[in-house]
């Protein structure tokens, strides 16, 4: 029998639109995404981050193919479930198959399993894509590798299908046992949130090994599975199903088991409905009809009550009837549960708003309201699509349909009437969101709201968007005309805009309900965001007008389904001539508006693509130059006039200009990072204009005479950075109303070819014929020494005079101010940089609150947003300690002054040094909320002491253009930020910190493309120069002594310090160490420096016993040693590592610690402890860089 | 042989007490309950379908325990509710094969011809191919027989199943259940006494939970012999004692009252000859009293 239920169940899912429909989706997104990746449809895009190196039949690729539509394919594992659960009871029919004689188990087991296997048919769709578009005839052959078997199935096994199993039987059993959808659909969005939490959690250190378990998906199980694993292996074969991800699929498929004997135990045929309530409701259809009749009249429209009778009022009763829809919307279980279920996401929440490295932040109303946005607002908008359907469908649902219909009531009254309930419930949800924020708030003692903050977010750039995306999920409703097939088209239709491709490449103007995007800061409000933002949503009104007036049109009304049969019905429904003129009304609007804003982002600005475009002529054109000997800047004279209302600088920028080759110079190559900004170019010897590209910011003047070997001249460059409009994506200008922030590199015109305007995208680069970038030069390059990573200078003489026409802001610059005046209404501030510094500045105008103190006569400054001075006695406390420190070790400081500024969150980054000036992000820890929990760590204090130390390393002493140029700078500066942090807040701060790198550092080479640099040769790879690069100098730390590694890197800065230009590689580095290394030690850093070297290195065995009055501890260690080649294949390597092994009494206390040498797999040790010890901890320290720690140690039971 | 209920009660949930200790022998052929709306019918209906629960009281057909040996029963039953619909989509001989094959009808040559023949009896055999969803009042109800036929019930339960037909699909429907082999328990219930008094041999009246008269309607009928009387016009303003009113009767646009009385009413009243429905009006007014 329970053969006969499945064959019949397949059949049935098989053959039903909406599973159709969302197999045709999942076949063509995976076809979409290879196509596109290889490039065989539009510009070829990077599928996994890696360069487009891998194959598109790789294991990799597969995995990601695969395994991505999981969490939205959720909706059709709710779908099929709760129609094979529950679609009897729905039809009506359910006595017709209870009254046969079929067991229960056979019955529910035929469903399920006839569910399952038609899911499991439906994901296959994106291999096949992937097959379909891999077989085509003009797909590069480059892009395949022969097939493997393991590589298609993995996936399934691993993620997938334990995913429908388990997740397809869950909601199964919520259906059949409730025998309604509504709690089935509020378990498939509970799924959603526990993903949702699992995500925030993963972050926190605390929290992610149980944000692994609880991610219903995998998603994170995986990621930690593929953390273990090198690129090379991640790209040969494919995800094994095992330790973390086995783990979360055995809980996952126990739960399912655990639903299955539930239901199993408490499903019977019979009609008993689960509450005596709505089983009354329908059992006494007579008593209820006569309310069934009032309720659809008030519904559909029918007449308001007697006193308005005779007049008619639409106002009163489109109000009337969007009232009753709202209610009845929100009497629904499964919006009731949506809604609970958004409180109950955002109450788990609320705990970890604003938390970075584990340090919580003040939850200010922006972060707050930020954290929401990305955790909470998805979930959100899931209930209000769904919420769209049922709207539509709520007379057909309860067989009103026809008593509606034929009421005298208007269609576009009850269509809009319906729109209005849906903007109610939009209200209700982001009420609750701003409900879950501000208890966040006030759970934590923050008092200060900010209410109207939450009311410009919420209704000012939230409601629009949802309320357009309503009107789509409605009319897509109402075209499709089939609530499954609705739901699946509301899904794809938002999946396709959500795709950022067909944002970014049409400007925002295809994609619906889009906008250029936005920012808030304390500094700005949502300046200068708030314009775009609203003609880009009046430009989508427009659109959703036009949607509406076809929905209403198309509204199934009556007994018509064919939508020419409903269109011509329509005709007689509707005032032709008012539809006709709101219809031309809006496509004229719409098109207007498109038109302004096309000219805005794409003429007057330059758009996207064309800056790509720009990118490649750029290189095309003068790539020629690159070798041309150019003169070198040797001074820096500037005149900023800042008019931050009107978001503008006039600039007047003087260099000098010096031959410092040995042959004349003909002619002068200027590179204008913004082309448009450059008025005037002025020189007493520039002869003709030979060039002037003003497109690409590429000019060429003739000097006449030659510029002779050693002569120095001036030239003078006019400058205008005006805000043109708006742009897609939005930015903010450097110049604000307050907070501007104007890097040198976003404006200054630069001597030569700049190889660092070239496109960097390397499947970009191949697909217009251009060479692989050039590579850094390695270290031992003779030039390297030479070369900065400026091109046309090494150290200049700068001085700024920069006035502002807004008294009240301060204006910072490098070098030390000189003199403060007023000219008018300008106020001027004069500054001077003592000593030449890199031809690399930044200027700062804001309204700030100052805290000074003088150090030994350095000028101490922090200048931050005059809310945000919570932390500011610890940044000078961190800035006083950090100056100490390296004053101490590498020399006196080079500027007599150091000021730390708060700029605001626009900046496309957390810190950074120039020199005496450290400006660093609103939310890079200015707002951290400290409680002096022990481990915990001070964000800022740590960024301070990196920025800080950037002045020794970086500016005082500068890494080299080649690799392992960042070692120098970026890895001696996370080591100076380790040793702070255990200064300021301890030992096991620091500690965390590690804890924190190895997390990053392992997800780093998860999520990179290609092969891992060693350290000594990193050039582009953050992950290696800062994370790994901290864990490798904490254990040189411990391996070599802090004494003997500080006197290496103290003899290393004064050799460089003392060059000209003062340039550092990372070889000279490694020889210092390897100088102060004991022989013995010199393998250690071999492994650690030239080699990509990972551990693994596990407790196999600890017992104690007791041995007289003393106890004897034995413990058996297990490690393994691997080493990756250049092509990033690792090879297991025979150790011979010291591995420290500690045990511990009670209280945590080291009873004893013990150095072991292991040179093969296993090795044991003995020893004898004063007191009982509790546990046993191999490589306490962390010395080993070891993707998993948790089974480095193991308690003590007694023998 | 036959189908015995005994003692059911059965309270639901907010206290609706929908039974209250019925019982009834019933042997093969048709039985009628008779009852007004919200008398109980479809309750005990679904309690001898097996998709209830009783609080107590028993249900056997030939001596099997219905309430226990569910799926047994099952076997024996077919069942048209009261209320059902059916799933648009499908195809009308794609459900009832599917269903005979539930029924347990698990050769399939010897199951098409039984679903045909279930066709051919409910005249739907035209219809075959053609979507449920198209299917008009009258022939979804056919459907509902033709499935309940499937697999030679030895008892049927069928819920109010001439409710909303025409007068001629109401007659197909009538015949098809005549048609029934003699040796076949038939539950019909209905609200409509004339279905009753064309097609059962016996009948139950059920009002309220309890069950108020039973047996056959010549007896019954017999019994209000010589009681019954009938004016011309409105109700009389002076009744004896004893007499009831069951109702008014409109005939030819003309309004007779018709009284139960055991003497003669008053002036105006002369006798009149019971039928089916003085039995069941009079069985309600006894009740209520």
């Amino acid at each position: 029998m329970l053969r006969a239920v499945f064959f019949f169940e397949l059949r049935y899912q098989l053959t039903r639109r909406s599973t159709l429909a969302f197999a045709a989706l999942l076949f063509g997104y995976a076809a979409l995404m290879v196509a596109r990746a290889s490039g065989l449809v539009g510009a070829p895009f990077d599928l996994l981050g890696d360069g487009g190196r891998a194959a598109l039949n790789s294991p990799a690729v597969l995995h990601l193919l695969v395994t991505l539509p999981s969490a939205f394919g959720i909706l059709l594992v709710a779908a099929v479930a709760v129609s094979a659960a529950c679609r009897d009871v729905r039809h009506g029919s359910c006595a017709l198959y209870y009254t046969k004689p079929v067991s229960e188990r056979a019955y529910l087991g035929g469903r399920l399993a006839g569910a399952l296997i038609v899911l499991a048919v439906v994901f296959t769709m994106p291999v096949l894509g992937l097959l379909a578009v891999t077989s085509l005839p003009g797909f590069p052959p480059d892009r395949l590798q022969p097939s493997q078997l393991g590589a298609f199935l993995m996936p399934y096994v691993a993620v997938v299908w334990p995913n429908l199993l388990a997740l397809g039987t869950l909601v199964f059993c919520v259906a059949a046992a409730r025998r309604r959808e509504g709690p089935a659909y509020a378990l498939s969005l509970a799924l959603l949130g526990a993903w949702v939490v699992a995500r925030a959690f993963g972050s926190d250190l605390a929290k992610v090994k149980l944000a692994i378990l609880v991610d219903p998906f995998g998603y994170l199980a995986t990621e930690a599975v593929m953390d273990r694993l090198s690129v090379a292996a991640r790209h040969a074969a494919p995800v094994p199903l095992a330790g973390a991800l086995l783990r979360n699929r055995a809980i996952w498929l126990s739960l399912a088991a655990l639903g299955l004997l539930w239901l199993l135990a408490r499903f019977r045929f019979t009609e008993a409905t689960p509450s005596g309530r709505r089983r009354q409701q329908l059992q006494l259809p007579p008593a209820s009809a006569d309310e069934r009749t009032r309720a659809a009249g008030v519904a559909c429209g029918g007449r308001p009550p007697e006193e308005t009778r005779g007049r008619r009022r639409p106002a009163i009763a489109l109000l009337a009837c969007a009232r009753f829809e709202l209610v009845r919307l929100l009497s629904q279980r499964a919006i009731q549960g949506g809604l609970a279920g958004l409180l109950v996401v955002g109450a788990v929440l609320s705990r970890t708003l604003g938390v970075y490295e584990g340090t919580p932040s003040h939850p200010v109303t922006f972060l707050v309201l930020g954290d929401l946005a990305n955790s909470l607002l998805p979930l959100a908008l899931l209930v209000i699509l769904f919420a769209a359907g049922e709207l539509v469908w709520r007379e057909r649902d309860l067989s009103l349909e026809e008593l509606c219909d034929a009421s005298p009531a208007r269609t576009v009254t009850r269509a809009s009437a319906k729109l209005l309930a849906l903007v109610g419930l939009i209200l209700v949800v982001l009420s609750a969101v701003a409900v879950v924020g501000v208890a966040a708030q006030l759970s934590r003692g923050h008092l200060d709201l900010q209410l109207p903050l939450y009311a410009s977010e919420l209704l000012g750039f939230r409601l629009p968007t949802f309320v357009l995306l309503g009107v789509l999920a409605m009319t897509a409703h109402v075209l499709v005309n089939y609530k499954p097939l609705g739901h699946v088209a509301v899904a794809a239709c938002y999946l396709l805009l959500s795709n950022r491709k067909l944002l970014d490449s049409s400007g925002g103007l295809a994609a619906y309900a889009s906008d250029a995007g936005y920012v808030y800061s304390d500094f700005t409000g949502y300046e200068p965001f708030g314009w775009p933002f609203l003609v880009y949503k009046l430009y989508w009104f427009a659109a959703a007008l036009l949607l509406g007036l076809l929905g209403v049109r198309l509204w199934p009304r009556g007994r018509e389904t064919s939508l020419r049969a409903r269109w011509r019905f329509g005709r007689r429904e509707h005032a032709a001539h008012t539809a006709r003129a709101l219809a031309g009304l809006s496509a004229i609007a719409f098109v207007c508006l498109g038109t302004f804003i096309y000219q805005s982002t794409a003429v007057r600005n330059r758009s996207a693509a064309d800056r790509v475009r720009d990118e490649i002529e750029y290189e095309r054109r003068y790539r020629k130059h690159a070798d041309l000997a150019q003169p070198r800047v040797s001074a820096v004279w500037l005149r900023v006039a800042l008019q931050p209302r009107e978001r503008r600088a006039d600039i007047e920028a003087e260099y000098e200009l010096e031959n410092a080759g040995d042959r004349p110079i003909e002619a002068l190559h200027l590179s204008v990072p913004d082309a448009s900004s450059l008025r005037r170019a002025s020189c007493s010897r520039f002869g003709r204009e030979l060039l002037a590209d003003s497109r690409l910011g590429y000019f060429v003047f003739t000097l006449a005479p030659r510029l002779a070997p050693g002569e120095r001249i001036r030239a003078r460059f006019d400058l205008a950075l005006a805000d043109r409009g708006f742009r897609f994506p939005q930015t903010a200008p450097a110049v604000l109303s307050n907070g501007t922030f104007l890097m040198s590199d976003q404006w200054a015109p630069e001597i030569g070819y700049q190889p660092a305007r070239e496109l960097r995208d390397p499947l970009l680069r191949r697909q217009y014929g251009l060479l692989p970038s050039e590579p850094l030069p390695p270290p031992d390059d003779p030039r390297a020494l030479e070369r900065g990573v400026h091109r046309d200078a090494d150290r200049v003489g700068f001085e700024a005079v920069v006035s502002t026409d807004a008294p009240e802001q301060t204006v910072l610059a490098p070098g030390r101010l000189q003199r403060v005046w007023s000219e008018g209404a300008r106020r001027f501030y004069a500054y001077r940089a003592e000593q030449p510094i890199f031809n690399h500045y930044a200027i700062v105008s804001a309204r700030y609150a100052t805290r000074r103190e003088d150090w030994r006569g350095i000028a101490l400054e922090v200048r931050h947003h005059p809310r945000h001075g919570q932390n500011a006695e610890r940044v000078l406390r961190a800035l006083r300690q950090s100056v100490a420190w390296h004053v101490a070790r590498l020399g006196p400081c080079s500027y007599p002054g150091l000021r730390v500024v708060e700029i605001p969150r626009h900046a496309p980054f957390r810190g950074r040094s120039y020199p005496g000036l450290i400006p660093l992000v609103e939310t890079g820890g200015f707002l951290a909320q400290m409680d002096g929990r022990a481990g915990e760590i001070d964000v800022l204090s740590s960024l301070v002491a990196h920025e800080v130390a950037h002045q020794w390393w970086g500016h005082a002493v500068a890494g080299a253009a080649a690799r392992g140029g960042p070692f120098v700078q970026e890895t001696l500066a996370q080591y100076s930020r380790l040793q702070l942090v255990a200064t300021l807040d301890g030992e096991a701060a620091a500690a965390r910190l590690l804890e924190y790198a190895r997390l990053e550092y392992f997800r780093g080479r998860r999520e990179a493309g290609e092969p891992e640099p060693p350290l000594v040769a990193v050039a582009a790879q953050p992950y290696v120069y800062y994370d790994k690069g901290m864990l490798v100098m904490h254990a040189l730390a411990h391996r070599l002594g802090r004494e003997r590694l500080e006197s290496a890197l103290a003899s290393y800065f004064a050799k460089v310090a003392a060059r000209r230009p003062p340039y550092g590689t990372s070889l000279d580095l490694v020889s210092e160490m390897r100088r102060v290394a004991a022989t013995d030690e010199q393998s250690a850093l071999t492994d650690l420096l030239e080699r990509v070297t990972t551990y693994d290195v596990r407790l196999v065995l600890a017992s104690s016993d007791p041995h007289g009055a003393r106890y004897r501890v034995s413990a058996r260690v297990a490690l393994s040693k691997k080493q990756a080649d250049a092509a990033g294949v690792e090879v297991a390597t025979k150790p011979s590592d010291w591995v420290e092994v500690a045990v511990l009494g009670a209280g945590g206390e080291p009873l004893c610690r013990e150095r072991l040498f292991l040179d093969r797999s296993q090795s044991e040790l003995v020893v004898e402890v004063d007191r009982p010890p509790q546990r046993v901890v191999v490589d306490p320290d962390g010395l080993l860089l070891d993707p998993v720690v948790d089974d480095n140690e193991a308690k003590l039971g007694g023998s | 042989m036959g189908l015995a209920v005994a003692s059911l009660s059965k309270t639901y949930p907010g206290g609706v007490r929908a039974l209250e200790g019925v019982s009834l022998s019933l042997g093969p052929g048709l039985f009628g309950l008779l009852g007004p709306n919200g008398a109980g019918k479809t309750t005990l209906m679904r309690v001898v379908a097996t998709l209830l629960e009783p609080d107590s009281g028993t249900v056997e057909l030939d001596g099997i325990d219905a309430l226990r040996r569910r799926t047994e029963i099952r076997r024996l039953l077919g069942y048209l509710p009261q209320e059902f619909g059916l799933d648009p989509r499908l195809r009308c001989e794609e459900l009832l094969d599917h269903l005979a094959v539930l029924k347990g009808l698990d050769d399939r040559r010897s199951r098409r011809a039984e679903v045909g023949q279930a066709l051919e009896r409910t005249h739907l055999a035209d219809a075959r191919g053609r979507r449920l969803g198209t299917f008009s009042g009258g022939m979804k109800q056919r459907f509902g027989i033709a499935q309940a036929l499937l697999g030679r019930p030895r008892l049927l339960v069928v819920d109010e199943p001439t409710a909303g037909l025409d007068p001629e699909e109401r007659r197909h429907l009538l015949d098809v259940l005549a048609e029934l082999g003699s040796d076949v328990v038939v539950i019909l219930s209905t609200h409509i006494v004339e279905d009753v008094a064309e097609m059962c041999s016996t009948l139950a009246i059920l009002h309220r939970g309890r069950i108020r008269l039973s047996g056959e309607p010549r007896t019954l009928m017999h019994a209000l012999a010589g009681r019954l009387w009938e004016a011309a016009g409105e109700e009389p303003a002076s009744l004896p004692p004893k007499a009831t009113v069951l109702g008014r009767r409109r005939q030819a646009g003309l309004s007779r009252v018709r009284v139960l009385s055991d003497e003669s009413p008053g002036e105006g009243f002369c006798p009149a000859s019971p039928d089916l429905e003085d039995v069941y009006l009079a069985a309600l007014r006894s009740s209520a009293a």
